[in-house]
């Protein structure tokens, strides 16, 4: 276990939270324990380090430049801060891991509530958070990840969903997938799946989670995100895009068959019209035509 | 607190022997193992005690402590899953605001109606109570005392209350929450099938092509019943799913029909489907010939609201639902003005979503399933929708049969299991026996061993029927004084709170009483507050809507001095003399009963107390022994008296069909369903193989009629109440939200559902919101004719309303959107409708 | 509710001092000693010490060498959202 520098301080606010960050500091003093003397010096060369590195719990309000960037034009005015209706941004203090006297927010205890008119960006003074964004859906805090799909009791098959149904970009930037249960035999699961098209980072999702620790958490895009490589389509999004088949579809396709069968070449393959296994086949007026209760 | 200390110490050996492992030191005489899993954790099988599903979970406990739940992997209704109100079921006994002690409301050392609460002990608690229920029963006659009850009672809870009031204070007013939620269910089934309950089970939804949902949100209301739907629309080739909701709601995701509808044109999209059956030739000749009467219901019956308004005057036949039998020429000829082009009109469904619905009801190679629950049980109209619905099954002869099943879902835990089979209406008796028929009291009192006369019956002086709105009017006007509101949190639940509910109980001349294990709402509103010892914490059984009947027992103890219902009830009825409560006459009848009390006479009566009872004989197949802190109370097993004596309502009553196994079999069992005959249990009702009352070669026999035949009741489309106008413009609809169950009396104080669902927001369409220059976020007042509350606006939520409607969850006790509903009822099932009343909303 | 298990070094030589600090120390139970100067002890939170307060104490004692957090055990109090009782308060 490493000794993270930023578990000790977090915002707090109420009772509970305040117990929360009792237990943290506990843990936290172990770790120093453990490390001993090591922390000193890890704890200098910390501080040290800080406008490089920002650590993967704070996120950056929206609007704001790639973090080298940010850290050069941001001016520590607080501006922005003063300015969040919610009060969840922070100006970074001495040992927060964060370059002192920046702004950021935690999602597990304070996310982004994604106002309409995003007050923070116009305050800023300097472009630090750019003045381009004014649409809060197009923000790109971080991006939602679903950390620990062992945890996360939706993916056992449980009714959870809070992240789903809390999330402010509704069904898009969070989707539930369907599919069956295979250890039940007969319920499904609705595991929850982030799409970085539409996240905007906010955090709501983390902070929601009703794990002791969130399997949904909001990573700085450079962390979450992966990369396929130049060499390789997905053929059916390729279609999507071109609108049509990138080579000349084929001309229709004929096939030899006894009665009462037909067959889909792009889809379902052999299809028994007369078996009663498939009771859906036709439309219902074709069944309503074939008389009451014939299948009997 | 000797709990806690012995919880540390048993925490701190885990310490030693971590810290010991850590440093590689052996200690003598510590198990590092059994320390490090803080000891053995015992598990055991109980019913989840939200929704109506019905879900077994395993509960953990260790050292006197629910300490965990998991889904119950061998049920058969869940297979170890869970919704997320499930999942945090070990938490909701452990609220640090639980009810520990009575209190009463007192100033300068006696009951002061507007005192403030002090503790008091349960002798002095049920000493002013029994002095004010004998008062008013004296003064008021029967109308003068009330209970209101719950669906999430255990069914011996409901059963000795039916006996308290009913025989014992000889009162009808005896009522369940579920009145709120399902009445309108019961009436239909009664209607129809003259036998209450679904005839088909949860099987259904592995077996069904098409799923119909009408006014079910199951997507977060039954969640686990959803993933099973889901599951098969998954797997299943040719499956389809139709959702009819008066807004867009989560069931939306999955639908391949889905359809929102004008509020209360349900009844018109229902008689079209039925129309466009009889239209193409569709139906079932022969099912209709053999086992169907065609009947029709008064119409233009009224709102069920307080006789004096308008609404009620200008209603012809107000009430009135006596069926007379038509012929299938007429039935069809009533049908006619349901075109799909008035339909499609009237609803603002479009005309090819109507039709694709009909045609998968009127296929006959297509199993269909209907499911429902409050959009259609919540409905001035709700028996008629209902029954509407078996129309169009009964009609295809899809009935009774697996996948073919037309299916009322329940709410609450035991809404079937208690309120329903136990009977805790004013009504009704145990078995579906019915107040008003004389020789079902004369049964019951013969079971009871009562003298004959002791119900009283609905013509007898002060006999009188008041339902569960009635009861907060009646508080209200002063007819009944004491009122003894237990499990349920109705002064949040019932509808038009202002004018109502908090004058009804805040009458000086009333005195109020209130058990539950949290101070609710309905708690501040009381002058007497009683602890209650909740779920596990007392030996239990509910039955859900697949008609399953589910026992477990006592795994703690409840915290303090609190008790369970149970012993509440049975307890009070110590203290009541029955020379106080029954006429002289009467007791003549029976002179040995003569200066005895309630519990002599109800629970000491030689058959409730039949079976002795000593510590340890309550065990589980590991021979793991539990608690039973009422009968060793009591001394004598109480639930098992009171099980046993119910029982014989079912088998020696005039009505069959709801027979149930003996007490010692549930225990053993993940629940059984009903009938269960020679142990086997019954999974489709009224169909030959499948239900043993059916005998071989009559094929399909509904044998609640006296004749075996359902009845199709014709009945037409009629406007609400209050529709929107042009001040008040928007229809209000109230409901739930997956999180959270009913009020929130309990997941409220789960901190992370809290944190989940924190507040009941006004779901609105985003052109109405914009409109109002509202937008998401935006603190608004919402106002109705009856109240305001404020809140905030969520136009990008779950929930997605057409314009012209907004959608508020009810579970937020600190935004009480009860304040702004109507107390409006279907006029014969006298269930509240709390989907429709017109409003306004406006920036704060 | 914090109960952790501790385990601490001594300083060659400081042993009966240590023992000695531990056994008066609030909070602290010595439940294991080891010949070679190790101890093992219970922390419990205390009316007016919590929990890691004393932990930290333990650190920076004269003596000791190291002290190492091994076992925690927090159980929350259940802190609720709702308010209590009010009498004869109209909710709003």
């Amino acid at each position: 276990m490493s000794a993270h520098p930023t578990s000790d301080d977090r915002p707090v606010s109420g009772r509970r939270d305040a117990k929360a960050v009792n237990r943290r500091r506990v843990l936290f003093d172990t770790a120093k324990t453990a490390c001993g003397v090591a922390l000193f010096g890890l704890g200098v060369g910390l501080y040290a380090r800080n406008s490089q590195a920002l650590p993967a719990e704070a996120i950056r309000p929206p609007g704001a430049l790639p973090e080298t960037d940010f850290l050069s034009a941001c001016v520590r005015c607080g501006l922005c801060v003063r300015d969040c209706p919610y009060d969840i941004l922070k100006l970074a203090e001495l040992g927060d891991g964060v370059a002192t006297g920046t702004p950021y927010f935690t999602a597990r205890t304070g996310p982004c509530e994604m106002c309409e008119d995003i007050p923070c960006v116009p305050a800023c003074p300097t472009g630090a958070l750019d003045h381009a964004l004014t649409d809060i859906s197009k923000a790109r805090m971080g991006l939602a990840v679903v950390i620990d799909q062992e945890a996360c009791i939706a993916f056992q098959g449980l009714r959870c969903e809070v992240c789903f149904n809390i999330c402010p970009v509704r069904g898009e930037a969070i989707k539930l997938e369907y599919r069956p249960n295979k250890r039940s035999g007969k319920h499904a699961i609705f595991p929850p799946v982030v799409y970085s098209d539409h996240c905007t980072g906010c955090g709501l999702c983390e902070k929601a989670c009703i794990l002791e620790e969130a399997a949904i958490k909001v990573m700085p895009i450079r962390l979450a995100k992966g990369e396929i490589g130049e060499h390789y389509r997905l053929g059916w999004k390729q279609k999507e895009d071109a609108g049509d088949a990138l080579v000349t579809p084929d001309p229709e396709h004929k096939y030899n068959l006894p009665a009462g069968k037909r067959y889909d070449h792009a889809g379902r393959g052999l299809i028994d019209d007369t078996s009663a296994d498939s009771p859906g086949s036709g439309t219902a007026l074709d069944t309503l035509r074939k008389g009451i209760r014939e299948a009997k | 607190m000797t709990t806690n200390v012995s919880r540390r110490e048993m925490l701190k050996a885990s310490a030693v022997a971590a810290t010991a492992s850590a440093a590689g030191v052996t200690l003598a005489g510590v198990n590092p193992a059994l320390a490090q899993d803080g000891g053995v954790i015992r598990w055991d099988k109980a019913p989840c005690r939200f929704c109506g599903t019905g879900c077994s979970v395993l509960v953990g406990v260790n050292d006197g402590r629910v300490v965990a739940t998991q889904g119950d992997p061998d049920a058969p209704v869940n297979r170890g899953l869970n919704c997320i109100k499930g999942y945090f079921l070990a938490k909701i006994m452990y609220g640090e605001d639980r009810l520990t002690k009575p209190l009463l409301r007192k100033k300068d050392g006696k009951y002061d109606k507007n005192g403030d609460f002090e503790e008091v002990s349960w002798d002095e608690a049920f000493d002013i109570m029994a002095e004010k229920w004998v008062a008013a029963r004296k003064a008021k006659g029967p109308k003068g005392v009330g209970m209101f009850g719950s669906g999430q009672w255990t069914v011996w809870e409901g059963y000795a209350a039916q006996k308290l009031i009913k025989a014992g204070f000889r009162s009808n007013s005896l009522e369940p929450n579920a009145r709120h939620c399902m009445a309108s269910a019961v009436g239909a089934f009664m209607r129809a099938f003259g036998i209450d309950e679904p005839m088909g089970c949860y099987d259904d939804l592995e077996h069904a092509d098409v799923f119909v949902l009408w006014g079910a949100n199951m997507a977060e209301m039954h969640p686990i019943l959803w993933s099973r739907l889901t599951n098969t629309r998954l797997t299943k080739e040719g499956s389809e799913v139709h959702v009819l909701s008066t807004f867009e709601n989560r069931n939306f995701e999955l639908a391949d029909n889905g359809m929102v509808f004008e509020p209360q044109t349900d009844l018109a999209i229902a008689n079209y489907i039925a129309n466009y059956i009889i239209q193409n030739e569709a139906y079932d000749k022969d099912f209709l010939d053999k086992h169907v009467n065609f009947t029709k219901t008064p119409t233009d019956i009224g709102y069920g609201l307080r006789a004096d308004d308008p609404r009620e005057k200008a209603a012809a036949n107000r009430a009135k639902g006596k069926l007379s039998k038509i012929s299938f020429e007429e039935y069809a000829k009533s049908l006619e003005p349901y075109t799909l082009e008035y339909t499609a009109e009237l609803t603002k469904v479009p005309a090819e979503n109507l039709k694709k619905l009909a045609e998968a009801y009127a296929d006959p190679n297509k199993k269909v399933a209907s499911f429902w629950t409050m959009g259609f049980n919540q409905h001035t109209r709700g028996v008629w929708v209902n029954g509407l619905v078996y129309n169009i099954h009964l009609l295809m002869g899809k009935i009774a049969e697996p996948g073919n099943s037309p299916f009322s879902l329940t709410g609450q835990p035991s809404a079937c299991g208690t309120a329903r089979e136990v009977g805790t209406f004013t009504h009704r008796l145990p078995a579906d026996l019915v107040v008003a028929n004389d020789k079902h009291r004369a049964f019951a009192e013969k079971i009871w061993k009562l003298p004959e006369g002791t119900i009283p019956g609905p013509k007898s002086e002060g006999g009188t029927l008041i339902h569960a709105v009635a009861m907060h009017r009646a508080l209200k006007d002063g007819v009944m004084n004491c009122f003894w509101v237990l499990c349920n949190n109705n002064m949040q639940a019932a509808a038009n709170m202002n004018d109502e509910s908090w004058p009804g109980w805040r009458n000086p001349d009333n005195f109020i009483t209130v058990s539950d294990p949290y101070p609710t709402v309905s708690a501040v509103a009381a002058d007497l507050i009683l602890p209650t010892s909740m779920w596990t914490e007392k030996e239990g059984a509910y039955g859900n809507a697949e008609r399953r009947t589910q026992f477990w027992r006592e795994q703690v103890s409840g915290p303090g001095e609190s008790r369970s219902d149970l012993w509440q009830i049975v307890e009070f009825s110590k203290r009541i003399k029955v020379d106080d409560v029954w006429e002289a006459e009467l007791l003549d009848k029976m002179p040995e009963y003569k200066g005895k009390t309630l519990y002599d006479i109800l629970y000491a009566n030689g058959q409730v107390d039949q079976f002795p009872y000593e510590d340890g004989m309550v065990t589980d197949g590991d021979g793991n022994a539990y608690k039973n802190h009422e009968s060793e109370d009591f001394g004598f097993y109480v639930q098992k008296g009171l099980f046993e004596e119910y029982r014989r309502f079912q088998y020696e009553g005039p009505k069959k069909g709801h027979e149930m196994a003996d007490y010692d079999a549930y225990h053993k069992a993940r629940g059984m369903r009903w009938p269960v005959i020679d142990g086997k249990e019954t999974l489709w009702r009224f169909r030959e193989g499948y239900d043993p009352h059916v005998a071989e070669g009559e094929g399909v026999k509904f044998y609640g009629k006296p004749d075996g035949r359902a009845n199709i009741i014709a009945a037409p489309f009629e406007p609400a109440a209050e529709p929107p106008d042009d001040e008040f413009d928007l229809w209000l609809c109230t409901g739930r939200v997956l999180e959270h169950w009913h009020s929130g009396s309990m997941t409220r104080r789960v901190p992370e559902l809290h944190r989940a669902v924190p507040d009941a927001v006004v779901f609105m369409n985003p052109k109405d919101a914009k409109k109002r220059k509202l937008r998401d976020g935006s603190t608004c007042k919402i106002a109705t004719r009856r109240g305001e509350i404020v809140t905030r606006v969520e136009t990008r939520g779950r929930n997605k309303p057409p314009q012209g409607l907004v959608f508020v969850p009810w579970f937020d006790e600190s935004r009480l959107v009860n304040k702004l509903t109507l107390d409006q009822t279907d006029p014969l099932s006298k269930e509240t409708d709390y989907k429709k009343c017109a409003c306004k909303v406006e920036k704060a | 509710m914090n109960i952790a298990g501790v385990l601490i070094h001594a300083y060659p030589g400081k042993q009966g001092a240590v023992r000695a600090t531990l056994e008066t120390l609030a909070g602290v139970e010595l439940h294991h000693e080891t010949p070679d100067g190790r101890f093992i002890v219970t922390v419990e939170d205390e009316a007016d010490t919590s929990c890691d307060t004393t932990i930290m104490q333990l650190q920076r004692m004269p003596g000791i060498a190291a002290a190492t957090l091994a076992y925690h055990n927090f159980e929350p109090d259940n802190s609720t959202p709702i308010p209590d009782v009010r009498n004869d308060r109209m909710p709003n």
